[in-house]
């Protein structure tokens, strides 16, 4: 059962989405677990047509999951938090298709997003799909990134028919796309399980294991047991709706280009579009653009079985979205060279993980065990990481005392000394061997306090591993965040305080103090407002059965898991409150956002508004953009505090 | 033998002992007799020579562990002072001396010497005028009043180390030396890249108004050591660069810079690495970000901190209004307090929509 | 009114109430304020995969906008304040704006499922909506065996079409009590729909307990309302979607 702002913020997103109607009968459906149809009806007052319909168009978007009970024959409806939640996220993994795999596959997507489930017969037949230009222009920033579009002007529309796209001219890689979603896992096969709630399935795999003669033959615990772990194993091969199986190539996905930008992260890519290095990235794209149409073995065309049914996969976006949050804080003090060597980590380490981890819920912090990535080796990464970035300018020397020495690290500083040493290097830095050093460099500087990012797997034979804690990393960015909190809230000394708490666990104020370094006043005070806060608590130990103030020692602990699962509540909470503002906005402009959503007005703005309203338009614009980034902002935080 | 006779050599018995051993040094009967002073190495001779100094107060009677009997020397100064003092004095600042530079409580006083407390009272305060001891402040119980000899120096454990001053923590004391510690750590933890290219980046700066506050400095360029590099500071380096830097009056001793260490870890502004050469400080940031940093003044109470715009230092609730709302327990839809009437929305919106 | 009156706000949730928010009113009898001042947050700037994603977010929510299955529960008065008395006199035929009536944007009451040009993939979804995304498909007509418990699920929307009428009845007994604060419901609920009367003694008893439980998170009004869908006027507030069956 969802707390009541997880719940009420789902109902809000729905609304959202999809109107009052999937709104009123998903918070029903919430309030009352699970219903059979003429229960709903009863319950949500709504007639039988309205019901029948909504409930078909939610099942199709997996708003709330059925289940029909052999039984008593019923079908049962139940709500879908994490589907309807997701809603929120759909902006971010748009995004992220987009800036991963180009502006056409964020439309497949988006396009999926749109249909719930679609088979691959029904999305190859989507009018907005046949084009490799978006039917809409939606922004120009996206054009300069998309190198499809680069070159050709193909008009808008479905000037072609569907169906057979060979023999076309320039048809929209559909095929190629879809595949790539479906080789880095972000779509998913859509399977009879994924429409009954968890609960459900595991019930029903129980008792078809407990039916299994091998499973009767057993007793007591043992069977109990043995239905328990077979049954697990049940639900996850119904579940199952990996694609990315036989799609890989090479340890890579469809749609990855090897030795170019689109294999780097967005760090990279910022840097190219804001650089001066314009030219460059042209011939880059016209590469792009020729890897597009002949891949190899033709195989990227070859249409995927039509009857095949897709849906997103969120599982696997959330890692993917998790190791971007990785890159940042590789970001914020390392050099963008580092920065970017990592994201190339993090990509080979994306295609091998599912999903973010494998326990339902995040475990206690003391009691969580670490899950590393499986390890990748510097040659492989080598031959991800861009040629051209340069790895040797980002560090510094071993001897700080020379402005460069014989490794040559320092091809850039070289005017000054050492001439001829220098262009030795360069030759020298451009080879394998020389790469592969600097790889494990810039790595291993990751691998460093204060980033801890990486760690290093050297095996007997063979050149060192690198791999990625999952679990340590998602417990720092979780105190990341509510360090980020206490800062803003209570300032740096507070920062220190709780650090200094989480590392000792109980303290007393004067070991506290000792510690800290803080005058009583300021940590006293610091401490008060933290309780109130809710962000430390204090422990009595009585010395005596009297429980006398005076003999009674107070410690000071910070309790993260506790902690987290407040904020995480207030976040869910701030995101339906700001939702909600942003509805009432809405209302208070409601006869002008009408006007400019009329069926002669839309799309025509310019020519029906004057410019005074198209002025309001475009401040109504920006207000609910800054409304909606908060919103997306909180969901980085949830994100944090119960995905990943 | 006559009293002047035993006089006579319990005088040649102090000098020998003064000059044979330390004055710390615990005398047993042995060590006297081990001087040859004693004819025929008779102790009740001795017992008596000894009493004699204990009376004149140039030997302090002591008890080891294992109850045997065993004497300390006290120095004539000493001496003199104990000579004038009244035998419940005597009795205090006996004990009083025995603790050094722990001090001790006054209670612990009282139930050592089995003084009534009004006598121990003015036995204190006259041996505070004589300016024998002083009453010190212990941090671990500020309340408790507590004296040691006046010529000594207390130990960390009263004082709670270098950093606090009567007691209290010496904040400015710290903060400096702190902010003088993170500097030059990352002076040894960035590599800084020669002016040269640097130049012509700066002018262009300047040119665009943006004084900054170190203008004959160019706008300088750092790079991260190599992780295997070893060059960072240790404790030793880093304890001697502050004794070094005149920022501190009194000597630190590397007890204390440790402490600010691990403070300034805490703070995320340094971090310990374990190096093959023992352990060893990195500072978060490059030389030129903590000098801004720590340049950069603290708003007022109260006043409006303006945009935040370090990365990683702000999330959604710190962004939203609602995250630090003070009604945010209370606001529901349709209540008193809701979304709807929310008077933070508002100007939240007008300030983020400005720039 | 000046929420930023300086020096007083503080940071934080531990801030000082001032009561100088209200600058025309009496200090001394001020009661605490709901919204204490404090110094509202500054967002960071919103960076460009931000705005990307927001427009995203927003070009889907638009495409579900548009598409055929948002569905508000009242198209004439859904963006009225619940409750209201526009909404409560709102009249559906006269109350549009007439200056752009046919231009204006017009809400669904029920979401369009066929002739959208869509094939659902039957086997997802519970056979008592087959035919609803498959209009052609006959309840009693045997199919291919897809499911063993074709029978109970027949016998079971045999017992749901007479609830369905018991059900409406039952709205329309509710909304009359409630309208007229108990008063003659019987009355009420008559002359909405005389032919319903023999139906509703039967009704009453069942549904009387579990209005009360349901307390008052209904919207009278509303169900007034879809009493009314019930007898085919929906199709007004939903622009033209017919269905075919």
């Amino acid at each position: 059962m969802l707390s009541q702002y997880a719940a009420e913020l789902c109902m809000l997103l729905i609304e959202d989405h999809f109107g009052e109607l999937f709104a009123r009968i998903f918070s029903i459906l919430q309030r009352y677990e699970r219903l059979t149809l003429p229960r709903l009806k009863f319950y949500s007052r709504l007639n039988d047509k309205q019901l029948r319909h909504a409930l078909a168009a939610m099942i199709q978007h997996h708003l709330i999951y059925h289940f029909t009970s052999l039984e008593d024959g019923n079908t049962y409806y139940e709500a879908n938090p994490q589907a309807a939640y997701y809603l929120v996220r759909s902006g971010k993994i748009l995004q992220l298709v987009e800036e991963r795999l180009g502006e056409y596959a964020a439309r497949v997507m988006e396009a999926i997003l749109y249909l719930g489930h679609a088979s691959v017969k029904e999305l190859e037949g989507r009018p907005e799909l046949r084009s490799r230009k978006p039917m809409a222009p939606n922004g120009i920033k996206h054009e300069e990134e998309e190198p499809q579009e680069n070159g050709m002007d193909m008009e808008d529309g479905p000037a072609t028919t569907n169906g057979d796209h060979d023999g076309e001219d320039k048809p929209a890689p559909f095929h190629a796309t879809l595949k790539a979603l479906a080789s880095h896992g972000y779509i998913l096969r859509v399977r009879d399980a994924h429409f009954q709630s968890p609960a459900d399935n595991f019930l029903e795999a129980q008792r078809a294991v407990a039916a299994r003669s091998d499973i009767k033959a057993l007793k007591g615990k043992k069977q109990e047991e043995a239905i328990r772990e077979k049954a697990q194993e049940l639900v996850q091969e119904r579940t199952n709706g990996d694609l990315t199986q036989g799609l890989m190539f090479n340890g890579l996905p469809r749609g990855v280009k090897r030795k170019f930008s689109n294999g780097l992260a967005n760090g990279q890519r910022q840097n190219r579009q804001n650089g001066v290095n314009g030219d460059h990235a042209e011939d880059e794209e016209e590469e792009e653009e020729n890897e597009w149409s002949e891949d190899e073995d033709g195989f990227d065309n070859i249409p995927m079985e039509s009857g095949l049914v897709v849906r997103v996969n969120y599982e696997k976006l959330d890692v993917a979205l998790r190791n971007a949050r990785f890159v940042d804080l590789a970001q914020q003090d390392a050099p963008s060279a580092t920065a970017e060597v990592y994201a190339c980590l993090l990509r080979r380490v994306e295609y091998i993980t599912p999903r973010c981890r494998d326990s339902e819920e995040i475990p206690r912090e003391k009691e969580e065990g670490e899950q590393f990535s499986t390890p990748i080796s510097v040659q492989t990464l080598l031959e991800d990481i861009d040629p051209s970035l340069d790895l040797t300018g980002a560090l510094g020397p071993m001897d700080p005392s020379q402005s460069m020495n014989r490794r040559g690290k320092r091809p850039l500083e070289n005017g000054v000394d050492d001439h001829d040493d220098a262009d030795d290097d360069e030759d020298e830095a451009s080879s394998g061997a020389m790469r592969a050093y600097l790889v494990n460099q810039h790595l291993g500087l990751l691998s460093q306090p204060p980033f801890d990012l990486a760690s290093s797997v050297t095996l007997s034979v063979g050149p060192s591993k690198w791999r990625v804690g999952f679990r340590g990393l998602a417990r720092k960015l979780r105190h990341l965040e509510l360090e980020r909190m206490i800062e803003s809230r209570f300032g740096d000394v507070a920062l220190r305080v709780v650090r200094v708490l989480q590392a000792k666990g109980k303290l007393d104020e004067k070991r506290l103090q000792e510690i800290s370094l803080l005058p009583f006043k300021d940590l006293r005070q610091t401490l008060a407002s933290m309780q109130r806060g809710g962000f430390v608590d204090l422990q009595e130990v009585p010395k005596d059965a009297q429980r006398q103030p005076s003999k009674t020692i107070f410690l000071w602990y910070h309790d993260a898991d506790r902690v987290c699962s407040s904020i995480l509540e207030d976040t869910y909470k701030a995101m339906s409150r700001t939702l909600q503002r942003i509805k009432h906005e809405r209302e208070l402009e409601r006869d002008f956002l009408e006007k400019t959503e009329r069926s002669d007005v839309k799309g025509h703005e310019e020519e029906y508004l004057t410019e005074g309203e198209l002025e309001r338009l475009q401040r109504w614009k920006n207000k609910e953009a800054l409304f909606l980034a908060a919103v997306a902002r909180l969901d980085d935080m949830v994100a944090v505090f119960r995905d990943y | 033998m006559s009293e002047s006779g035993i006089g006579e050599l319990a005088s040649q018995l102090y000098d020998a002992c003064l000059e044979s051993y330390d004055t710390n040094h615990l005398f047993y009967q042995q060590d006297f007799l081990s001087l040859d002073i004693i004819p025929k190495n008779d102790p009740q001779l001795l017992l008596k020579c000894t009493q004699q100094l204990v009376d004149q107060k140039l030997l302090r009677l002591h008890q080891d562990k294992n109850e045997r009997l065993a004497w300390k020397i006290i120095s004539r100064e000493d001496a003199d002072k104990l000579q004038n003092l009244s035998a419940d004095e005597g009795l205090v600042y006996n004990v009083i001396h025995s603790t050094a530079r722990s001090g001790i409580w006054v209670r612990a006083i009282q139930t050592r010497t089995n003084l009534h407390k009004s006598i121990l009272d003015r036995c204190l305060k006259s041996l505070e005028g004589k300016n024998y001891i002083k009453s010190v402040h212990n941090v671990k119980y500020p309340t408790r009043k507590m004296y040691m000899l006046a010529g000594l120096a207390p130990s960390e454990d009263i004082t709670g180390g270098a950093w606090f001053t009567d007691g209290v923590l010496d904040a400015n004391f710290i903060n400096s030396v702190a902010g003088y510690i993170e500097y030059t750590v990352s002076r040894k933890s960035w590599f800084e890249v020669p002016a040269d290219r640097g130049r012509t980046a700066k002018r262009i700066k300047t040119a665009t108004g943006k004084a900054d506050v170190k203008s004959e400095a160019a706008e300088k360029t750092y790079l991260p050591y190599p992780f295997n590099y070893e060059g960072y500071p240790t404790v030793q380096t880093i304890t001697n660069a502050v004794n070094e830097s005149g920022i501190t009056p009194v000597r630190l001793g590397e007890e204390s810079i440790v402490q600010l260490l691990q403070m300034l870890c805490f703070d995320k502004k340094l971090v310990e690495l374990n190096l093959k050469n023992g352990t060893a400080y990195k500072s978060v940031k490059n030389p030129e970000a903590v000098k801004e940093k720590q340049s950069r003044k603290h708003p007022a109470e109260g006043e409006d901190p303006g945009p935040i715009n370090e990365p990683g230092k702000s999330n959604g609730m710190t962004d939203s209004p609602c995250g630090p709302c003070p009604s945010f327990r209370l606001c529901s839809p349709g209540g008193a307090i809701s979304p709807e009437t929310c008077e933070y929305f508002d100007p939240w919106m007008e300030k983020n929509l400005a720039f | 009114m000046s929420r930023f009156a300086g020096k007083k706000g503080k940071r934080g949730p531990g801030a000082e109430f001032t009561w100088d928010t209200d600058p025309g009113g009496e200090p001394d009898t001020a009661p605490t304020p709901l919204y204490p001042a404090y110094v509202v947050p500054y967002a960071r700037k919103i960076s460009t995969k931000e705005q990307i994603a927001v427009d995203k977010y927003r070009q889907l929510r638009e495409a579900h906008h548009e598409g055929p299955y948002y569905s508000v529960i009242d198209a004439s008065a859904s963006s009225a304040k619940k409750g209201s008395a526009a909404r409560a006199n709102f009249d559906p035929f006269t109350g549009m704006p007439s200056y752009s009536g046919r231009y204006q944007k017009k809400h669904r009451t029920i979401p369009k499922i066929s002739g959208v040009g869509r094939d659902y993939e039957t086997r997802f979804f519970p056979r008592e909506l087959w035919q609803i995304i498959q209009p052609n498909f006959r309840p009693d007509a045997s199919l291919d065996g897809y499911q063993a418990q074709t029978n109970a699920v027949s016998n079971k929307r045999g017992f749901e079409d007479e609830e369905d009428e018991e059900d409406a009845a039952a709205k329309r007994r509710a909304t009359g009590g409630n309208e007229d604060e108990g008063d003659d419901d019987q009355n009420e609920g008559g002359l909405l729909d005389g032919d319903e009367d023999a139906l509703e003694s039967i009704a009453d008893d069942d549904f009387q307990d579990d209005d009360d439980e349901m307390g008052g998170d209904y919207d009278a009004e509303q169900y007034f309302d879809d009493g009314g869908d019930d007898y085919g006027d929906d199709g007004d507030g939903g622009g033209g979607d017919e269905e075919a069956y």
